[in-house]
């Protein structure tokens, strides 16, 4: 199977530049042939989840994080606000 | 003062008993890291040592931790352009525990950009070189971490295991690199690559050393939904039954299936007992399960990585989509094709035909797994299939770096605990031996090791 | 007139909680400034990993159970996988149906005033994304200002079968929802868009148009409208009506085509590695159906048992706050209920909503002395000042001022002086009429009786 590197660098919000595009094709080509191994084998009945064991809850007690260490974190800051793009 | 071949049990008596500090320990560490790193390139941040006293279990001692690992207020950049620059506000737990138990961060090693990699070459900061001989691969991904414990630049570390990423380097590198039980350390502050496969591991100079972290650092974690309290109580077994499966050892090249059958006849002189199954059903699969589950999960890890909160900043021109998608062009190759592949593996139409089957494959290769091991101490085989390459050689195939993961992934799939050490030598190199455990029994196997190790004694020169 | 389908799916957010779904950051979040209830989870850092709010899968079954609806024993946390700046990973950890994943519950239902059964096909919890503002207009902005406050917020989703066949019916649903809500105390009319509808509509077995986001009965009543309105005439101009994603416009009351997250067909559902799942047992169900105790029907039959008239048993059986109360009060003083009922329904019901008070005191003893004392309380709006001292938590103890004959002599002849000018040309009764509005003023009500004698005498000896 051939894998559209357009297509799936376009779905995975990538952009790819040319100089490295043979090279990604070349791994996700045989990423491809890793997978399509696959196809020899048996599918489940139905579909399922295998999740990790374990009951883990938490309580529901407020505990603050010191917020100011977030915002030091982030790229750009307008009072407070995380400065982003225009999404419209 | 010269540490070189010294373990960190050595490190602790010898504070212990007032033969060094912490601080000639540190100093000792670190300038040898300066002084070496230009060649080797195993840190990423070198961190000047700090005033330390002795303290707590550690004794005031510095780690390398790799750079996937979160550590509040020093730069953590899972060796990507993408994180070049992100300082963690907040300490992974596991880091927190080594700060409670008193010890100090020596420095951040590098790595496979975000974990993906084999050989240590996919780094953004250039690949880490092996200590034994500096034209090859470390092995990955915890390549930084293995070669600062190889070459004497750090007492013991911690690195991150998803498919092999502490045990192969550590064989690459002839040293102990363990992999926990699943969810036996805290993954809360590991970047995550593969979360149901990934655990954080310890590379270290003996088993000692190894097992004097591991109980430090492992325990069922609040913030981590997936961790779980393991036994930590050391266990006795006198006379380990091992199960040595014949067909990952014939995946081997020739010189290391020699080695590797040299060390079983060794062990059994000193009273192991040795059986051998011919074949584990499904082998064929096993890199093709992990893979699949790996990229998938990798593709929706890494979405959050778009520039807008932290990251590289782009120029705003464009629409927001175009702003993300710049962003996220600073990833490396590797990263890129395992997110697309990824994207393709849960997108509509794929997901029954390969995700599910992979779950599929990973359930049964556990069940199968399980049984086997109920009846032994530990299964053994080689960890890596092949000795270290030349650097750049496996560039341009990269089956090559794929294929080599084909021994290590089985713990990742089950969730077992897996220790590489050295168990022979070719040329200057060593040849890693593997065993895996049952899940959750952490110490049964570290204890197996320990005894192999002493019967083994392939080691390099330096004191213990 | 051609029929018209309506689904809907309701975000309501779990307020009940003091925490968000997966993290400790406190969950009250309104009227606070930007980025302040954060932490590395609900921001999405590197590394970060969610924890369930134990709370928040028992608040949800209350909901559940309200619906009919039939909790599944195991189910799973998925992701959905969408770009865009309010979400931080850029995927939403929710729960999926599809895929071997289950939802919470299933199978519900909620009846409406009209008495059609609208079906609830499934129930599930997930979390809610940050906030995005703009500068000015959203044209001229040049950047978005994004608040990661109510990113992680525990949301609980309802969604319908496209039983409605009117704007009506779909408002009456929410209505009839909020009150629900409200009976196991969510009360989400107290919390600005703690309730947000996304509509389905289709008009004459038409395509299926999805409304996003639309707050409040009403809105989603008038949005149905416009959504008919603009099939309609389609429909009659001959013009396919596209399926697609569009957003409501409160202030024009159109809808209108909605680009950006909305293009997103796919998904890429994936089990959420990182949480067990949700085991829902026959003891947790139990233990959830105790802390709901009766329904709305079972109280109102109570009240109307104990000669509580209609209007009175219906808004006091609606709250349960207020029948709590009603119960407590009935239990320490059986004799102060008809009272106790009447001033919840009254008062109380007013302050409570007028002062924004959340939950009603423990302790009812407060409230037991001012309906003892309710008939010597000299006026009305000293009663609601004690009631409103009751319901934010302090001591109440009604003071009734008592004069001894004596003093009230000294204080009378006092008054008298101090206002003889006043009083000196009146008449007898307009004299007595004057003096006893300072005395009852200055004495309390409760003591008319021993103020009338007392100056009684007084005026009598000096006339």
């Amino acid at each position: 199977m051939r894998y559209s590197i357009n297509k799936l660098s376009k779905l995975s919000m990538l952009k790819i530049s040319k100089e490295e595009e043979k090279m990604i094709a070349k791994k996700v080509q045989a990423l491809g042939e890793l997978l399509e191994k696959l196809d020899t084998v048996e599918p489940p009945k139905e579909a399922f989840v295998l999740a990790p064991e374990g009951e883990h809850k938490r309580d529901d007690v407020p505990v603050q994080f010191d917020s100011d260490d977030i915002i030091k974190v982030f790229n750009n800051v307008k009072e407070r606000y995380l400065k982003g793009p225009k999404t419209l | 003062m010269n540490l070189e071949g010294y373990t960190l049990q050595l490190i602790l008596k010898e504070i212990e008993n007032g033969s060094l500090s912490p601080e000639d320990i540190n100093e000792f560490y670190y300038k040898r890291s300066v002084d070496l790193n230009r060649v080797l390139n195993a840190y990423i941040t070198l961190l000047e040592p700090e005033k330390s006293r002795a303290e707590g279990d550690l004794k005031g001692i510095a780690i390398a931790i790799k750079d996937n690992i979160s550590t509040k207020g020093v730069r953590t950049t899972c060796a990507s352009k993408m994180l070049e620059n992100y300082i963690p506000p907040y300490d992974a737990t596991a880091v927190s525990s080594l700060k409670k138990h008193g010890g100090r961060l020596l420095g951040k090693t590098n790595m496979d950009e975000f974990a993906m990699g084999s050989s240590g070459e996919n780094s953004a900061f250039g690949p880490t070189r092996n200590p034994l001989n500096r034209e090859y691969v470390t092995g990955g991904s915890s390549s930084g971490s293995a070669a600062a414990v190889a070459a004497d630049m750090a007492p013991i570390a911690l690195g991150s295991d998803t498919g092999g990423s502490v045990r192969a380097p550590a064989s690459f590198t002839g040293i102990v690199g363990f992999k926990p039980s699943y969810g036996a350390i805290s993954r809360y502050g590991l970047i995550a690559y593969a979360n149901s496969l990934e655990v954080i591991g310890i590379l270290g100079k003996s088993v000692d050393d190894v097992n004097i972290l591991f109980k430090m650092i492992a325990g069922k974690d609040p913030m981590d939904s997936t961790s779980v309290n393991v036994e930590l109580k050391e266990k006795n077994i006198s006379k380990p039954k091992i199960l040595v499966i014949k067909s990952f050892v014939e995946l081997s090249a020739d010189e290391v299936k020699k080695e590797f059958y040299s060390s079983i006849g060794k062990l059994e002189s000193a009273g192991f007992e040795i059986n051998y199954e011919d074949k584990f059903s499904l082998t064929d699969y096993m890199l093709s399960a992990y893979y699949t589950i790996a990229c998938a999960e990798a593709s929706t890890n890494l979405s959050r990585y778009d520039g807008i909160r932290y990251g590289p900043k782009v120029e705003s021109a464009g629409n927001w989509r175009d702003y993300i998608s710049r962003a996220r062009s600073f990833f490396g190759p590797e990263v890129k094709a395992r997110i697309m592949m990824g994207t393709f593996i849960l997108s509509a139409g794929y997901y029954e035909t390969y995700y599910l089957r992979a779950l599929q494959l990973r359930k049964i290769i556990k069940q199968e797994f399980e049984k086997i091991i109920s009846k032994y101490d530990a299964v053994y085989v080689p960890t890596m299939p092949v000795l270290p390459w030349r650097i750049g050689n496996a560039i341009e195939d990269p089956k090559i770096a794929y294929a080599a993961d084909v021994l290590t992934v089985l713990p990742n799939l089950t969730g077992s605990p897996a220790i590489s050490l050295p168990v022979g030598k070719v040329r200057e190199f060593f040849v890693g031996g593997q065993f895996i455990g049952l899940k959750n029994e952490d110490m049964k196997l570290l204890k197996v090791a320990e005894i192999a190790e002493k019967v083994l004694q392939v080691k390099r020169s330096g004191r213990n | 007139m051609e029929e018209i389908k309506v689904g809907l799916e309701v975000h309501v957010q779990l307020v009940t909680l003091s925490t968000k779904l997966f993290c400790s950051c406190s969950s009250d979040y309104r009227g606070k400034p930007p980025n302040v209830n954060i932490c590395p989870v609900c921001t999405g850092l590197p590394g970060s990993m969610p924890a369930l709010n134990r709370k928040a899968v028992e608040e949800a079954l209350k909901v559940v159970l309200m619906l009919n609806a039939k909790p599944y024993e195991t189910s799973y946390f998925f992701r959905k996988t969408y770009f865009y700046p309010d979400l931080p990973k850029n995927f939403q950890i929710t729960q999926y149906d599809k895929a071997g994943g289950y939802p919470l519950a299933h199978d519900g239902s909620l009846k409406l005033s009209n008495g059609k059964t609208v079906r609830i096909e499934r129930i599930h919890l997930e979390e809610d994304p940050g906030r995005i503002y703009y500068e000015g207009s959203r044209a001229t902005a040049r950047y978005s200002l994004i608040d990661y406050n109510r990113s992680g917020i525990a949301l609980i989703e309802i969604v319908t079968a496209p039983d409605m066949s009117s704007p009506e019916e779909a408002r009456d649903f929410v209505e009839r929802l909020t009150t629900i809500l409200s009976d196991v105390g969510i009360n989400v009319k107290d919390y600005e868009g703690a309730l947000r509808v996304d509509v389905n509509v289709s008009y004459a077995g038409g395509e299926r148009v999805e409304v996003k986001n639309v707050t409040g009965a009403a809105s989603v009543e008038k949005a149905i409208v416009y959504e008919m309105f603009r099939q309609k005439t389609m429909y009659e101009k001959g013009i396919k009506v596209v399926r697609e994603t569009r957003a409501w416009d409160e202030k024009r009351r159109i809808t209108i085509a909605s680009r950006g997250k909305e293009f997103e067909a796919e998904y890429r559902y994936m089990p959420e590695p990182d949480l067990p799942p949700v085991t829902v047992t026959e003891s947790l169900v139990q233990k959830v159906k105790d802390e709901i105790g009766g329904s709305q029907e079972d109280r109102y039959r109570e009240l109307i048992n104990d000669g509580i008239n209609e209007e009175l048993a219906k808004k006091i059986s609606s709250d349960k706050d207020l029948f709590n109360i009603y119960e407590k009060i009935k239990f320490y003083e059986p004799s102060l209920k008809q009272l106790a009922a009447n001033v919840l329904a009254n008062e109380i019901s007013y302050l409570k909503k007028r002062y924004s008070i959340k939950t009603l005191p423990e302790d009812v003893s407060g409230l037991a002395e001012i309906l003892q004392n309710y008939r010597v309380i000299p006026d009305h709006e000293s009663v609601v000042a004690y009631l409103k001292k009751w319901m934010e938590g302090e001591k109440v103890k009604v003071s009734l001022k008592t004069v001894s004959a004596e003093n009230l002599h000294d204080d009378i002849m006092q008054i008298i002086s101090e206002n003889y000018d006043k009083i000196k040309n009146l008449e007898y009764n307009k004299k007595f009429e004057f003096l006893m509005g300072i005395l009852i003023k200055k004495f309390g009500k409760e003591n008319k009786k021993i103020l009338v004698e007392e100056l009684t005498k007084v005026l009598n000896k000096t006339k």
